[in-house]
């Protein structure tokens, strides 16, 4: 396997924005709850930001993660 | 939908394991064929004491950041036809809210059992037929061995491509079709109303874009992302405003499913269109054997049946692990297509290599 070009600085910085996320979510996981289920004023849009902020965050973390074990599509960079 | 009298579950260690892998193999699924997960996942969080209504609201909230990751990826490898996802997506809309008030209808009328009934009946009778024409299709193309040929156009896709109606034809690129908007509004609307009877959109959206309007089959599951991140987004932000999504249950789901759509994404650039079909096919067969087996369940509860208790918890039980062999079966062929897939490809990189020497 040709172990040049792998990303392992982009993995670990999304690993950790994304991991980061994550602990924040648990952390205060009874503050969360609160006030993402509020219905009044912009509280409703909490949770579409979260998942599309989750979504950038733990999505670059997974392509970069699969990209690192060397499993890329067939015409990506690195396996032509 | 008031939150008001939802309380919300506390989390524990083996559900959240259970929610992660289920969401790994929904992942993978619907990075392959579009779509794919939810018919586990909702009932998998209800079993947990989840409400069901705020089962299908964090479904959803995990469903369009899912969706979003995969159609971008797929879009990188020019499968994503945006302009067709989006005309689907509006007409997907519209059989939404049909489908939903047909669903008040059932419940205000039947009762809650009434309405499981309908939406089993209906999951088993759509997937069965569906996944049977696509099921026929797959095995003539094994039988033809044309199984690792290009696909070619369906007889019903090349009548709907030639019908050229004024003012309503649209070209769309990357499916490489010209078609009038009369025949896709209604696909799209079929895929809204079966989203919102059975949650799964894209077992109708996917074969519709394949067999009626002539799409390619990975361009097909491709676009459903599309469809189903317009769609997942809507309804998200429809729950959202009356407080019923948990995050913690959707976000959980999307760090197991990220994993997998990536994965069933990269898996289509290995695979001939033969083996989108035949995940396809196969997923929805056992989802209406699955579905099938529920019937009798809630024909008890309506007082039309009498069987008994034992019988129906052996039911439900059964019902609920073929839904699980379905995803796992999906998972199994998806992954052996990538391995075998890949190995093909090293092996003709190689020999071009040696060719070159």
């Amino acid at each position: 396997m040709d172990m040049q070009g792998r990303p392992y600085g982009k993995l670990a910085i999304s690993g950790v924005i994304s991991l980061s996320l994550y602990l924040l979510l648990f952390f205060y996981e009874d503050q969360v709850m609160a006030n993402y289920t509020r219905t009044d004023g912009f509280y409703p849009a909490l949770p579409v930001v979260t998942a599309l902020a989750f979504s950038f965050a733990h999505g670059s973390f997974t392509a970069y993660f699969w990209e690192m074990l060397g499993v890329r599509g067939r015409h990506e960079k690195g396996t032509n | 939908m008031e939150n008001a009298a939802i309380a919300f579950v506390d989390l524990e260690l083996p559900n959240v394991v259970f929610l992660l892998l289920v969401g790994f193999v929904g992942g993978l699924v619907s990075g392959f064929i579009g779509s794919g997960g939810a018919f586990v996942l909702t009932p998998a969080m209800m079993s947990m004491g989840v409400a069901g209504v705020v089962a299908v609201a964090s479904n959803m909230c995990h469903k369009f950041p899912k969706a979003l990751v995969g159609a971008f990826k797929r879009y990188k490898y020019g499968q994503v036809d945006v302009k067709l996802g989006l005309v689907m997506a509006v007409s997907a809309s519209v059989g939404v809210w049909v489908g939903a008030d047909i669903q008040h209808a059932v419940k205000a009328n039947f009762g809650e059992a009434g309405s499981s009934l309908y939406v089993s009946v209906a999951f088993a009778l759509v997937l069965a037929i569906v996944g049977g024409v696509v099921l026929r299709d797959a095995l003539r193309l094994h039988r033809t061995g044309r199984a690792h040929e290009d696909e070619e156009t369906s007889r019903l896709a090349k009548w709907v491509q030639s019908v050229e109606i004024p003012g309503t034809m649209l070209r769309f690129k990357t499916a490489d079709i010209r078609v009038s908007a009369l025949f896709t509004l209604p696909v799209g609307f079929a895929t809204g109303m079966l989203a919102a009877t059975i949650a799964v959109g894209g077992f109708i959206g996917v074969p519709g874009m394949i067999y009626v309007l002539g799409v390619p089959s990975l361009v097909g599951t491709a676009t459903e992302l599309v469809i189903a991140f317009v769609m997942g987004l809507g309804g998200t932000v429809t729950y959202a405003l009356h407080g019923l999504v948990d995050i913690r249950l959707a976000m959980i789901i999307l760090a197991g499913s990220l994993f997998g759509i990536q994965l069933g994404a990269i898996g289509t650039t290995y695979v001939k269109p033969y083996m989108v079909k035949v995940v396809m096919a196969s997923i929805m067969l056992i989802v209406a054997v699955s579905r099938g087996l529920i019937i009798p369940v809630y024909l008890t509860q309506l007082g039309w049946l009498g069987l008994s208790a034992k019988m129906l918890e052996f039911l439900r039980d059964t019902s609920f692990m073929f839904m699980i062999a379905a995803l796992l079966t999906g998972a199994i062929i998806i992954v052996g297509a990538m391995i075998r897939g890949h190995r093909d490809h090293k092996l003709s990189l190689a020999k071009e290599k040696a060719a070159m020497r």
